[in-house]
């Protein structure tokens, strides 16, 4: 490769050893070097600028420097040299800088640039060593982009990010962390982590932190668990928390993934509900059903073995009661399958009138034991019609009208029911009371409950019709009490009286 | 020889009868006596000589239920005779429950089967 001696344009040099050593160096040495003279003229080009602009030195040597600089420098080297030469302040010279240089391809690159004076036969000229750092830039430019992409990630995960530090003091939190936890970044950066927990890991997080330092002793980190989160408004949530330990420049941090798994509780809360009701329903279908079964084989042997010791009267008592164990069957096949049916039923919302509900309802019941000697008072208050899912409606006025005719207390001369029905608050009421056999207090809290009878030796009822009752009621978006002041047990129904 | 009796304390019926059919066929020699409530159980018992082998007690009754009976049966004099649970409620706590008595030895589903008595009375 022919190389440009770099003492070409320097006849002063005294020594020719001297000049053939200097020359070794500069024609080995990795970065480039040009020497410009006052006019920004090269006088020479080393291999390694060669190298690194690609110019051969014949297609530089005496040209004005500029050409190896993109705009602005381009335009503005003259100036510079000018400048130099007029203020002596010196922009560049003596001190490293980055600039941006131009290959002959026309390529843009970065490159480091370190500029010197020398005065060479009282002609000023300038040494400029340049080190291509496009690679490390580059490098840089993509280690940025890295952590935008990360942050970026980060900032977007659904995740909540946590990093504290030894002592528990928050240094990051992402932006999902203040939807979970409601503070914002600015409200929880230096504080203690534990600002965000409930008791009593409020109280013991310090603990954990001092224990897992001295001893190891890991109570979360590496393992992950769930754990109770508290917000900025103060309500407490389940929460799933992974941690995790790192080591930055040999500093300790532990870093925390938060997931709030409210809703996740929630609906585990309600298949398990739903899975102890279904494996209840299942037991007890199947023991209820079986029961005036075995019941209804038993008094059959003991009628045949009646008929056969000819005592008539003994066997006509057995099939009395076979008859009532069939019935009880019978009332129960009937009510689960209107639980079924009120589960699947998907129904549309119409307008119902209310009052014509409850006359039909009483219309149907009117074949019911004991219905005579109820007294029935209405007290119809509500005026206009009902939005609702009127199949949902018509089970929960029937259920409550049929339980205060069969519970009913025979002994009382002066039974009866007050079905009321009012406006209040966009709310739709309706409250049936009666005097009849009350329900204790005890049982009180298994009310809605699947399967629970509160006398069952007065009246054969499945245990579905309140539980049946409660669904509706759910599905309509209304709510059912029992209240029993003054002998009197009352329902109370509310319902939205339209689509809300 | 005193006839062996045993006392059911049930407040229906059809349960009363079956019972009573079954105790019958397993052991002819069996006197059943009938109890509709608590209370009336204790009657019985305090004016019956002597007391039954066993007493199969309903938990769901009025009056005097299965668990009211069982304290007062407990903190009487009476209390010699082993109770089984004889009731419709599977659950496991009411089971619990119930076992947690000294008297009661067993507890017993509906419907009560001949094979129920062979254990209880072969065991006993």
């Amino acid at each position: 490769m022919p190389t440009i001696p770099f003492n070409s344009s320097s006849p002063k040099i005294n020594s020719k050893a001297h000049s053939s050593r200097l020359e070794a160096v500069l024609n080995t040495v990795i970065d480039g070097i040009i020497t410009i003279n006052n006019r920004g003229d090269i006088q020479s080009f080393n291999p390694s600028a060669e190298r690194i602009f690609g110019y051969a030195p014949e297609e530089v040597i005496g040209k004005n420097v500029k050409m190896l600089m993109p705009e602005p420098y381009h335009k503005e080297h003259d100036g510079y040299l000018q400048n130099y030469f007029n203020t002596g302040d010196k922009q560049v010279i003596g001190k490293g800088r980055e600039v941006e240089a131009q290959r002959k391809n026309g390529t843009i690159f970065s490159m480091e640039l370190g500029v010197n004076e020398m005065s060479i036969a009282g002609e000023t000229m300038f040494v400029g060593t340049i080190r291509d750092i496009s690679d490390r830039k580059g490098a840089e430019q993509a280690l940025l982009e890295n952590q935008a992409k990360l942050q970026a990630i980060v900032d977007n995960t659904v995740d909540g990010l946590i990093t504290i530090n030894e002592v528990g003091k928050i240094e990051h939190y992402n932006k999902a962390c203040e939807g979970i936890f409601g503070f914002t970044f600015a409200e929880v950066v230096g504080k203690n982590v534990k600002m965000l927990m409930p008791e009593p890991y409020y109280k013991e997080h310090d603990g954990y932190l001092q224990n897992y330092q001295n001893s190891g002793t890991k109570k979360i980190i590496g393992i992950g668990r769930e754990v109770k989160g508290k917000r900025k408004n103060g309500t407490c949530f389940p929460l799933d928390l992974s941690v995790s330990e790192v080591h930055i420049h040999g500093r300790k941090l532990y870093s925390g993934i938060v997931r709030d798994i409210s809703e996740r509780k929630k609906s585990e809360d309600r298949i398990e509900q739903a899975n102890a009701e279904l494996e209840e329903f299942s037991y007890r279908t199947s023991h209820d059903l079986r029961s005036p079964l075995v019941s209804s084989i038993r008094l059959l042997d003991i009628v045949q073995e009646a008929i056969e010791n000819n005592e008539k009267d003994h066997a006509l008592m057995g099939i009395g009661r076979i008859q009532k164990s069939l019935n009880q069957l019978e009332e129960l096949v009937k009510d689960i399958l209107t639980l079924t049916l009120t589960k699947n039923e998907k129904e549309d919302y119409e307008a119902v009138n209310v009052d014509t509900v409850i006359n039909d309802s009483l219309n149907k019941l009117k074949h019911m034991e004991n219905y005579e000697r109820l007294s029935i008072q209405l007290v119809p208050q509500f005026e206009q019609s009902l939005i609702t899912k009127k199949n949902r409606f018509v089970l929960i006025v029937e259920n409550l009208l049929s339980n205060a005719i069969k519970y009913q207390d025979v002994s009382n001369d002066s039974s009866f029911v007050k079905v009321t029905t009012y406006r209040q608050e966009n709310k739709f009421i309706l409250t049936v009371s009666d005097n009849g056999l009350g329900i204790p207090k005890s049982l009180q809290k298994q009310l809605f409950q699947m399967f629970k009878r509160f006398h069952p030796k007065t009246s054969f009822g499945s245990g579905l019709g309140l539980y049946m009752m409660k669904k509706s009621v759910d599905v309509l978006g209304g709510r059912i009490e029992f209240d029993d002041m003054d002998n009197l047990s009352t329902f109370k129904v509310t319902l939205p009286q339209s689509l809300e | 020889m005193p006839t062996s009796s045993v006392l059911v304390v049930e407040d229906s019926e059809i349960d009363q009868v079956i019972a009573k059919y079954m105790f019958n066929k397993f052991d002819e020699n069996l006197e059943v006596l009938q109890a509709f409530d608590g209370v009336e159980a204790l009657d019985i018992l305090k004016g019956t000589q002597p007391q039954p082998i066993f007493i199969f007690l309903d938990i769901n009754m009025p009056r005097m239920n299965g668990h009211d009976f069982l304290k007062a049966y407990e903190s009487s004099d009476l209390n010699s005779t082993s109770i089984v649970m004889l009731t419709s409620s599977c659950q496991p706590e009411e089971k619990d429950k119930c076992l947690a008595y000294n008297s009661v030895k067993r507890y017993l589903t509906k419907p009560l089967e001949i094979a129920d008595l062979e254990g209880l009375f072969k065991t006993s």
